[in-house]
Parts: structure tokens; C-alpha cells; sequence
């Protein structure tokens, strides 16, 4: 099957979420570039809209195991 | 207090539904009744009249003029529901008044908008223009759902359920298999959900209609405009061929299924549906396949939702769904409307954390 499509919606504020492709995994991405990664789209999206706790500065990657966002490490 | 999202346009109708009989639906949980005046606009009004709540739409109700003469005592009311005559006394009372809806016809569709008139913006209204493009033919129809709005909007946002309740029609193992890329504009209150299949059997819904053989790069992308517009962009070619560089797309077959999903009560929706291709316009053999496998498909739904209705309607409070990456656009979309819900207002006017 194909990788992920281009971004599609031209929102200043978009949330992006990807089923990555060959794994369980979802990924998800705000729409000020921090990014993570979880197994349910519960505790995904739960994450995602807690934007204000997103590392500031501009992108920045989140590893979240597979319980959920409260113990995600910033890299 | 109502638990429907107000301030809000929902499709009350198609355009050819109503003309000059009187024609009354139940949106939101309220009865309105809409006709199409002499001039050609649709008006819409509370279906109960002021005097002894008599349906306005039932016979011998009756349109006179531009005006509507309730079949029970003879209370008249014009095109903007103020009474103007009642039976055996010249003095009107002021009270006499039906509440007016704001209405407005577009892409086929009749909106009307629920919630405080001072809103209603007719430039807000969701579009689906390839309802009424020439350089498309349409088939279309509504279909009654004995269940709540949300199960079905749950359905549409997650594809995957065609390989199992829609195989043999519109559903194939890759449509279940395929990742998924979903977004969401916080701004606009847009979800969007895209599947991508590569190299995908064709089902019969899509054989049949573009006379493919053979296997097809699939495109299913989700555009959800919550509460009441979802269009689906579906893309069907021989696999391999793809848009060109110009993005002109004459090798595709591009077809648009449009969804206007319409609360009726707590525990009933409207579901209309419309499929616009732009392939074979004049082959009435295409259309009437694409009109009754769209409704088979329709209804395999409905059956599925009115049990699931039902069973839950028949549930204690409080039960722990389980929801996988599936699921990713339903929640989505579920958020956006308890926003909406709670703010009685567009999601965009909603400032999001």
C-alpha cells in the first residue's frame, strides 16, 4: 500500500494523524511540529489536543510508549 | 433544553421534493413545514398551528396563493408565517405567528437552520456543488434511520466496515487493510480521512459503472463538515495510472457520494445520499445500477444501525467502548460535534487550547 499522503487540508492549524504503514502505530502530529507516536487513538488524540504541553520552539519529537502520553520523554 | 447542535444548517430536503403541496419534515425534533412559493422560493415554517397545534401539513390544509389555510378552523398564514385572518372576527391577534426558519436552497439541497435566526449566514452553508454540475449525473435518494445521528457518522468516517458489512458491493480486503492519514482543521472544523489503495480489487459497485477489468489504484478521501455534510472523493483507475503533472486527471473515473446526515429525534436520522460520477452521463444503465447498488448499500446500513440502535437504547449507562486506530476519524469528528454541541455555535468560532 502507498506511504502517507502529502498534507492535504491548508489549515494553519491542522492536527495530522498517520497509521504508519507495516506497524500498530499511530502517529501524530501538531500543528506547531511536535510529534508522537501511541497505540490507541484515544490517548493519541487526547494528546494531540493538549497543544499548550507540546515541547515549545518549534518542532520537536515525543516518544510515547504504548500506555499513553503522561509517560511520554521528550527527546 | 434541546441536546441538538443549534445554530447550525442541516438539509431538511432535496429541491424536488417540495413545490406547491405542502411538504413537512422533522428536523432537530422540530416539525416544520416548508412549500415552494409562486415566485419559486421555499419558505419554511413551524408545522403546528398557533390555534389548536393542527399539522399544517396535513390534509385538508391547503395552500392558497402564497398563503396557508389550516384544515382544522381556517387560521391563514403568509409565506412568513404571521397569521392573517382566523375564523368568524376581524382582529387578528399579534401572537399569531408561526416561527419562521431560515431556508436556502443549494447543490439540491434545501438547508434549514436550527438555532437563533440572527445567525444564519446563507455563505456559511457546507457545498456539494457536483449535485447540480451538468458535467455530472447524479442519482440520489433518503433512506429513514431508526437511529441516533452519531452511529451513523460513525460509520462514515470509518471505511474499514465495507469489507465486512458491504462485500460483494462496495467493499474489498484492502479497503480494511490499508493505512489511513486523517486530519483535522481546528479552525474550519473539518476531519478529513484518506485511503489510498495502491492495487485493489475492484468491487462490482466500480466495475460495473466504469467498465474497469482488472485491478485499480483506489482513492477514498473523507471530507466530513460537521454536524450535517459528509462528501466522500473517490478515485478509481487501472492500477498504475495516477493524475498527471499538470494535475489534470482525464484517466481517472472521479466519483463524489455525498451524505447529509439530518438528526430527526434523539433516536432517528434522515440519511440522504447522492452519488455524482463523471463518466458515462447519459448511460441510464449506469445510473440505475449506481442508484439501486448505492441504495442496497444504504440500506445494509440502516438494518446494521437500527439493531445497533436499539441495542444500545436498551443498555445501562456508562459502557466502556473500545476504539482502535480505526477509529482515529470517528473520534475526531465525535469531538468536533460535543464542541459544537456545547458551544451552540460553528467549531470555528470555538477557540480551541
Amino acid at each position: 500500500m502507498s506511504a502517507a499522503v502529502d498534507p492535504l487540508l491548508p489549515g494553519k492549524r491542522v492536527l495530522r494523524v498517520d497509521w504508519v504503514p507495516g506497524s500498530d502505530r499511530l502517529s501524530g502530529t501538531c500543528f506547531c511540529g511536535a510529534n508522537a507516536e501511541f497505540q490507541d487513538p484515544t490517548t493519541l488524540w487526547a494528546w494531540l489536543l493538549d497543544h499548550g504541553a507540546h515541547p515549545s520552539g518549534g518542532p520537536a519529537v515525543v516518544t510515547a510508549p504504548a500506555t499513553g502520553p503522561r509517560e511520554a520523554v521528550v527527546v | 433544553m434541546s441536546t441538538f447542535i443549534q445554530n447550525q444548517w442541516y438539509v431538511a430536503a432535496y429541491g424536488a421534493d417540495i413545490g406547491r403541496e405542502l411538504f413537512s419534515r422533522t428536523v432537530c425534533g422540530e416539525s416544520i413545514l416548508f412549500w415552494r412559493k409562486e415566485d419559486g422560493h421555499v419558505t419554511a415554517m413551524s408545522n403546528r398551528c398557533v390555534h389548536r397545534r393542527f399539522p399544517l401539513s396535513q390534509s385538508p390544509s391547503r395552500l392558497v396563493g402564497d398563503t396557508v389555510v389550516c384544515g382544522y378552523h381556517g387560521f391563514t398564514y403568509g409565506a412568513d408565517g404571521v397569521c392573517v385572518a382566523v375564523p368568524g372576527q376581524t382582529r387578528v391577534p399579534r401572537t399569531a405567528r408561526l416561527t419562521a426558519y431560515p431556508v436556502f436552497e443549494q447543490d439540491s439541497f434545501v438547508w434549514v437552520w436550527i438555532g437563533d435566526p440572527a445567525g444564519a449566514d446563507t455563505t456559511t452553508v457546507p457545498r456539494a456543488p457536483w449535485l447540480a454540475d451538468e458535467k455530472y449525473a447524479t442519482v440520489c435518494g433518503m433512506e429513514p434511520l431508526a437511529a441516533r445521528s452519531g452511529l451513523l457518522i460513525d460509520n462514515l468516517l470509518d471505511l474499514s466496515h465495507e469489507a465486512y458489512l458491504h462485500g460483494g458491493h462496495i467493499g474489498t480486503p484492502e479497503v480494511a487493510s490499508t493505512s489511513i492519514t486523517t486530519e483535522v482543521d481546528e479552525d474550519r472544523g473539518v476531519v478529513f480521512v484518506s485511503r489510498h489503495m495502491d492495487d485493489a480489487e475492484c468491487p462490482p459497485f466500480y466495475a460495473k459503472s466504469t467498465g474497469i477489468e482488472g485491478r485499480i489504484t483506489r482513492w477514498q478521501d473523507i471530507e466530513y463538515l460537521p454536524p450535517c455534510l459528509y462528501l466522500l472523493h473517490s478515485r478509481i483507475a487501472p492500477t498504475g495510472v495516477l493524475p498527471r503533472p499538470d494535475d489534470t486527471d482525464p484517466d481517472g473515473f472521479h466519483v463524489e457520494v455525498v451524505y447529509a446526515i439530518t438528526p430527526e429525534t434523539e433516536n432517528s436520522t434522515h440519511d440522504f445520499w447522492a452519488v455524482a460520477r463523471d463518466f458515462a452521463l447519459d448511460d441510464e444503465e449506469v445510473s440505475d445500477f449506481l442508484r439501486e447498488s448505492n441504495r442496497t448499500v444504504v440500506l445494509q446500513d440502516v438494518v446494521a444501525l437500527d439493531v445497533l440502535e436499539k441495542a444500545i437504547a436498551s443498555e445501562a449507562d456508562g459502557y466502556q467502548e473500545l476504539s482502535i486506530n480505526i477509529d482515529t476519524g470517528g473520534l475526531a469528528a465525535r469531538r468536533i460535534l460535543k464542541r459544537m454541541a456545547e458551544a451552540g455555535a460553528p467549531a470555528h468560532e470555538t477557540v480551541s487550547r
